[in-house]
C-alpha cells in the first residue's frame, strides 16, 4: 500500500482519463498516421456561386495524403458522431471570399472530438496563387500536428524535353505549376538547386560548349561558372560552405571538382584514371558521394570534401549511379541496374541495409530526397514517357505526379 | 636495613620493570604506527577508481547485453485490439484497475511463492515464465496531462506518438532478469512544443534505462500547444516490457 498511494498521487488524471490511444495507428514500419477529415470550403458570403480556380481543399487533401502522415477522408458534414465512428482526430474546414480581384482563403483546423479550433490562417492571394496558399496551409497543419516542417511548399527542378532541345523547368512537388527556367533551344541538363532555393545551377550548351551556368529564378539573371571548353556537368551545391561540386573533363579524364559559387577556387578532388561523376554532398558538407568505374563498372564511393579518405559504398549490382544523400545523412539513394533496367535503391552510409524501392516497372532513375527525408522523387518510364513519381522512403506504391511524359532528372529543393 | 629495604626493593624493581616494558611497548606501537603513516605517505595505496558502473551489475546475466539488439522490437506499442475495447467499455475502471489493484496485490504474492518453490527454475523453466508473464499485470505506457480540462484530445495522442517512436527502439537487453522496468518522468511542454524541466519521478534503478527514457522524451518532436495554454505539465510513465 505504501507504493500505491504515491503512484495514485502521480496520476490523478488517470482515474478520469479520456480514452487513450484512440488515434494511434501504427503501420508495419512504425510510422504513425493520424486520421484527418477535410470539408470543402464554404463561401463567406452566402449565395456566392463563384469558386476558387484550383479547389484549395482538394490541394490540401492531396498534400496531406502525399506527406505520408495522414489518412485523409473527404467529408461534407462535421458530425462528431461520424468522426468518432471513423476514428477521426482532427478536421479541416475553411471559407473563401473574393475581394478586389483577390481570393481570400480562411483555413481552419479543428479538434474533431471537442470541436475546438486549433489554428486559423487567412491567406489573401491572387487568383493564380490559390495553390500556393493551399500548400502553405498544408504545411501549417503538419507543423501544428507534428511539430515538423511540411514539404508542401517545396519544389522540384527537372529537365523538360521540348522537341530536340532540353530545358530546365521547375514544378511544385505535387507536379503542378510547371515553369521554365531556361528557354534557349539548346541542351540544358543536370539541374540542381542553390541552398537558398533562389538559383538553379545546370549544364548548358547555349554557348556551344557544355559549361555550368547558374540562373537566379527570381531575377532571371544567368551567370556562366566554368570557363573551359570541355564537358562540365552534374553540379551539386552545398549550403554549408557554399561550394559547388561537379564532374568535368577539363584535364582530360572525367573527375570530380569543387569550386566556389562564383566559379573561382577550382579544385580537383579525384585523380584516378577512371571516370568519376555524379557528386552529391552530405548534408553537413563534410563528405561527397560520387560514382566511379575504377573497378570496371560504375559503383558509388564516398570521399571527404578534400578528396581524401575514399571508401567504396556499393558492391551489389553492375551499374550503380546517381547517388543522392538523405537530409538526415544516414542513407544514400541511388539507381542500380537489375534485370537490364534501372531501379531505385537506398543504402545506409556504412554500406549495409540496401533497400530496393521499385521493381519490374520500366526504368526508374535519378532519385532525390525530399527535405524532410520521408519521400523520394524519381523519373520513371513505366507509363511510356519519362515522368516524375514520388515514393515513400520505406517503399510502397509510387505516386505519379506529372503526366506530360517529358520530364526527368528531378532534384528536390530545400525547405 | 637491608631486611627492611628488601620488601620495598622487590616491588620497586618490579614496578621499574613494568614501567620499562610499558614504555617500550608504547614506543614500539608508536614506531609501528609512524612507520605505517610514513610508509603510506611515501607510497600511497592505489585507490580503486571511483567511476560509476555504466550498467546495473545486479541484472547482468550474459555478455550479450553489450551487443546491439538484433532486431528492433516494438516495445511500447499499445496493442491496437485492446485499445478499441477500452474507450467504450469504461476506460476509468480499466486504467485504475491496471494501475492500482492488480499490480500491488499480485506482485508480492507471486514473489513469495516463487521464493518458496525454487529460485533455480526461473531462467530455465518456460512454464513458470509464462505464468509469471500472465500474472505480472503488465503495465502500459501512460501519459497524463496535468491539466484536468485540457480540451484537445488529439494533442495527447500526438505527444505519445512522438515519444513512443523514440522509445520503441529501447533494447530489451536492459531488462536483465526483470519482466518489466518502469520509469516515471515529469516534464513541461512550452508553447512551441519544446520540452523543459525534465525530471525523473520514479527511477527504474537502471541508469541506462533512465537516461534512454529521458532522451526519448527530450528528442521527441512535440507539436505546439493548441489553445491558450502557455505550458503544459506532463507525467509520463514509460514501461520496458519483455515482448515475447
Amino acid at each position: 500500500m505504501a507504493r500505491l498511494i504515491p503512484s495514485l498521487l502521480l496520476f490523478p488524471a488517470l482515474l478520469c482519463a479520456q480514452p487513450e490511444g484512440l488515434f494511434i495507428e501504427s503501420t508495419a514500419q512504425g510510422a504513425v498516421k493520424i486520421n484527418i477529415a477535410i470539408k470543402p470550403f464554404s463561401p463567406k458570403t452566402p449565395g456566392l456561386t463563384q469558386k476558387p480556380a484550383d479547389l484549395p481543399w482538394k490541394v490540401i487533401a492531396n498534400d496531406l495524403a502525399l506527406s505520408g502522415r495522414f489518412t485523409v477522408t473527404e467529408t461534407a458534414s462535421t458530425d462528431t458522431a461520424l468522426f468518432r465512428s471513423k476514428n477521426i482526430a482532427v478536421y479541416i474546414d475553411g471559407l473563401y471570399d473574393f475581394h478586389e480581384g483577390k481570393v481570400i482563403l480562411d483555413g481552419l483546423l479543428y479538434d474533431a472530438l471537442s470541436g475546438n479550433l486549433i489554428v486559423a490562417k487567412q491567406y489573401s492571394v491572387e487568383e493564380g496563387r490559390v495553390r500556393r496558399a493551399a500548400h502553405l496551409f498544408s504545411d501549417e497543419v503538419v507543423y501544428r500536428l507534428f511539430g515538423d516542417k511540411g514539404i508542401a511548399s517545396t519544389r522540384l527542378v527537372c529537365v523538360e524535353k521540348a522537341g530536340k532541345a532540353k530545358e530546365i523547368s521547375i514544378v511544385d512537388y505535387d507536379g503542378a505549376g510547371k515553369t521554365r527556367v531556361t528557354n534557349n533551344g539548346w541542351l540544358n541538363l543536370t539541374p540542381a538547386w542553390s541552398p537558398d532555393g533562389k538559383g538553379v545551377v545546370y549544364t548548358s550548351y547555349r554557348q556551344q560548349t557544355p559549361a555550368l551556368y547558374v540562373t537566379w529564378i527570381y531575377t532571371g539573371k544567368t551567370d556562366r561558372l566554368t570557363k573551359n571548353n570541355r564537358l562540365n556537368f552534374a553540379p551539386v551545391w552545398n549550403g554549408v560552405e557554399d561550394k559547388i561540386a561537379f564532374a568535368s573533363s577539363m584535364n582530360g579524364d572525367c573527375a570530380v571538382y569543387t569550386m566556389e559559387k562564383d566559379g573561382s577556387g577550382l579544385k580537383r578532388l579525384t585523380f584516378h584514371a577512371a571516370l568519376e561523376s555524379s557528386p552529391s554532398f552530405s548534408p553537413n558538407g563534410y563528405e561527397i558521394a560520387y560514382t566511379s568505374d575504377r573497378t570496371g563498372n560504375p559503383q558509388i564511393y564516398i570521399m571527404d570534401n578534400e578528396g581524401t579518405g575514399t571508401r567504396r559504398l556499393t558492391y551489389e549490382g553492375k551499374y550503380n549511379d546517381a547517388p543522392s544523400w538523405s537530409p538526415k545523412g544516414d542513407r544514400i539513394a541511388y539507381m542500380s541496374m537489375a534485370d537490364g533496367r534501372f531501379d531505385i535503391y537506398t543504402i545506409a552510409i556504412d554500406g549495409t541495409d540496401a533497400k530496393r524501392l521499385t521493381k519490374d516497372a520500366g526504368n526508374n532513375e535519378h532519385p532525390s530526397y525530399s527535405p524532410d527525408g520521408r519521400l523520394l522523387v524519381f523519373s520513371s518510364t513505366r507509363a511510356g514517357g519519362t515522368d516524375l513519381y514520388l515514393i515513400s522512403e520505406d517503399g510502397g506504391d509510387p505516386v505519379r505526379i506529372t503526366f506530360s511524359g517529358n520530364l526527368d532528372s528531378p532534384e528536390w529543393s530545400k525547405y | 636495613m637491608s631486611t627492611v629495604q628488601n620488601p620495598y626493593e622487590s616491588p620497586m624493581q618490579a614496578d621499574d620493570g613494568l614501567k620499562k616494558t610499558v614504555i617500550i611497548s608504547i614506543a614500539l606501537h608508536v614506531a609501528a604506527l609512524m612507520a605505517f603513516v610514513i610508509g603510506s605517505l611515501v607510497h600511497p595505496r592505489d585507490t580503486v577508481p571511483k567511476t560509476p558502473f555504466l550498467f546495473d551489475m545486479v541484472n547482468v546475466q550474459t555478455p550479450y547485453r553489450y551487443r546491439a539488439p538484433r532486431s528492433v522490437v516494438p516495445v511500447a506499442v499499445p496493442l491496437p485490439q485492446k485499445e478499441k475495447n477500452i474507450p467504450k467499455a469504461a476506460p476509468k475502471k480499466a486504467v485504475g484497475k491496471n494501475f492500482t489493484s492488480q499490480k500491488t496485490k499480485e506482485t508480492p504474492k507471486k514473489e513469495e511463492t516463487k521464493s518458496v518453490e525454487s529460485a533455480d527454475e526461473r531462467p530455465s523453466d518456460d512454464k513458470v515464465d509464462a505464468k509469471e508473464e500472465a500474472a505480472a499485470a503488465p503495465m502500459q505506457n501512460e501519459m497524463s496531462i496535468g491539466k484536468s480540462d485540457f480540451p484537445f484530445s488529439y494533442y495527447g495522442a500526438q505527444i505519445r506518438n512522438a515519444v513512443e517512436q523514440n522509445w520503441r527502439t529501447t533494447p530489451q537487453e536492459l531488462l536483465g532478469s526483470e519482466s518489466q522496468l518502469v520509469v516515471v518522468i515529469t516534464f513541461v511542454i512550452r508553447k512551441n512544443g519544446q520540452v523543459s524541466e525534465l525530471q525523473i519521478l520514479e527511477s527504474s534503478w537502471n541508469s541506462i534505462l533512465d537516461k534512454l527514457a529521458l532522451r526519448a522524451i527530450e528528442k521527441a518532436k512535440i507539436p505546439p500547444i493548441p489553445g491558450n495554454d502557455d505550458s503544459l505539465p506532463i507525467t509520463y510513465r514509460l514501461v520496458l516490457r519483455r515482448s515475447d
